[in-house]
């Protein structure tokens, strides 16, 4: 069964620069199969990878709602036609691939497609070795959307108090999650060791890394360069692999 | 007379000039291959067939013919020569007395997507007329070659009700594969116009689809 790990916090505090520098780390280094789902509706992670999958979830959502009422299909041919988009729908890097649910747009009723899309996303997570799923802020979505557990969640905030207070929210929300194993929270943007000692006084949650503000990732950001290629020696890089070996 | 036997008699003929220049090789036995199911990246990749950037076909014909019993061969490149980016195009003609030609159509349609393979993802998408093979390092090396596949869709197609015999091609020559795309493509729609009378009770006939073909379904 794969380790499904989960990225969460309020909006704007870096999560999905936390997530691609992750996805850059473990492509080359993890030496398992992982699967990166872009979960946040913004769907910003692609941009920040340079991966662009040919299709998002939400339009395969769409296109098998069109098979399935244009063409007299049975359930075991629309399950294959959405298996087949699934891995279509993959970029991938490497041992890396990834996968964008797309902005939803769709109205009407999807159940039956939403319940297909599900085991088969299901059945394509369970062949990796490690699903990372870079989330809204919300930890409902991904029980919803995306898959029926997660094994760790990975809250990150920014040193401020709004930051800090969603990551306790959020929390709080997970705790009703069956198969959750761990909670722990990473510090995005800490500019002085005083910046984490604010953290530590707000919180209890475990922090298991300080990312520090780094140029190197608002270049990278600003000139939409892929995160895919950031030097190793990038502080912010070396911050979240420093995470993701307690981590994982 | 069957829905699908114009089709039959169209192919017939490029098969037979095919195996008379010898594009088209037998199989070398039907071996077995062990079971299993793999999801394969691109960096595990021998080959890869079929790809939707590079496009396949899948072409589906049944007739009650007597025919020679089962059979196997593929036209082009054999797996471990085929590379990343073949083009891919599979054959099946079915034979047997199909009383009900779509329930048959369904079953057979069925069987094509449920083939597990040791160091193979293989997917299959019966309303496009799509399939898209990925084949590990690993089984190249171990000698998967297309004959492996076809016991293994004859196999799965012997499960379907009256089937007697079956003919399964692959094709890789791009030359080949360009010939019988219309076919293929032709034959699909009336495939989904006898699949779409057998499921609904469409009374919109003007907007169907299939409007154009539907008279050709309904001769089965």
């Amino acid at each position: 069964m794969s380790r499904v790990v989960a990225v969460c916090g309020k909006g704007g505090v870096g999560k999905t620069t936390v997530s691609a520098l992750a996805t850059r780390s473990l492509a080359r280094q993890h030496g398992g199969k992982v699967l990166v789902v872009d979960a946040d509706h913004a769907g910003g992670l692609g941009l920040a990878l340079g991966l662009q999958p040919s299709t998002t979830l939400e339009q395969l959502r769409r296109a098998t709602q069109d098979e399935a009422r244009e063409q007299g299909l049975t359930r075991a041919e629309l399950q294959a036609s959405v298996d087949f988009q699934l891995l279509a729908a993959v970029a991938e890097r490497g041992s890396v691939a990834f996968l964008s649910l797309g902005r939803p747009v769709g109205r009407g009723c999807y159940c039956s497609i939403n319940k297909l899309l599900r085991e088969s996303l299901a059945q394509l997570a369970g062949e990796f070795d490690l699903v990372w799923i870079d989330a809204e802020a919300g930890v409902e979505q991904i029980n919803r959307d995306v898959l029926g557990a997660i094994d760790q969640l990975l809250l990150v905030s920014d040193p401020t108090a709004k930051g800090v207070r969603v990551a306790e929210v959020i929390r709080e929300v997970a705790a009703d999650l069956d198969r959750l194993r761990d909670v722990h929270l990473l510090v995005n943007r800490v500019r002085s060791p005083r910046d984490l000692d604010a953290v530590w006084e707000r919180t209890e949650l475990p922090i298991i890394g300080a990312i520090p503000e780094d140029e190197l990732v608002r270049d990278f950001d600003a000139a939409e360069r892929s995160m895919l290629e950031m030097p190793g020696e990038a502080p912010a890089l070396r911050a979240v692999q420093g995470a993701l070996e307690i981590l994982l | 007379m069957g829905s699908l036997d114009a089709a039959v008699a169209q192919l017939q003929p490029w098969i037979e000039r095919w195996r008379a220049d010898g594009s088209l090789r037998a199989a070398r036995g039907l071996p077995s291959w062990p079971a299993g199911r793999s999801l394969l990246l691109s960096d595990d990749l021998a080959a890869e067939l079929g790809s939707p950037a590079v496009g396949s076909w899948s072409l589906l014909v049944w007739n009650d013919d007597e025919g020679p019993g089962d059979e196997a061969g593929f036209a082009g490149p054999d797996l471990a020569e085929a590379g990343t980016g073949s083009v891919l195009g599979r054959v099946v003609l079915a034979r047997g007395p199909f009383d009900d030609e779509a329930q048959a159509c369904l079953d057979l349609r069925d069987a094509l997507c449920d083939t597990l393979l040791r160091g193979v993802t293989s997917r299959s998408r019966p309303s496009s007329g799509e399939v898209w093979l990925r084949i590990s390092r690993d089984a190249v090396g171990d000698g998967l070659r297309f004959d492996h596949l076809s016991r293994a869709l004859l196999q799965r197609l012997h499960r379907v009700q009256g089937l007697r015999s079956a003919s399964v091609l692959w094709i890789t020559d791009p030359a080949i594969h360009g010939q019988l795309w219309e076919l293929a493509r032709d034959s699909g729609r009336l495939a989904g116009a006898l699949l779409k009378r057998h499921t609904e009770d469409l009374m919109e006939c003007p907007r169907c689809e299939f409007n154009d073909i539907c008279d050709e379904a309904e001769l089965g």
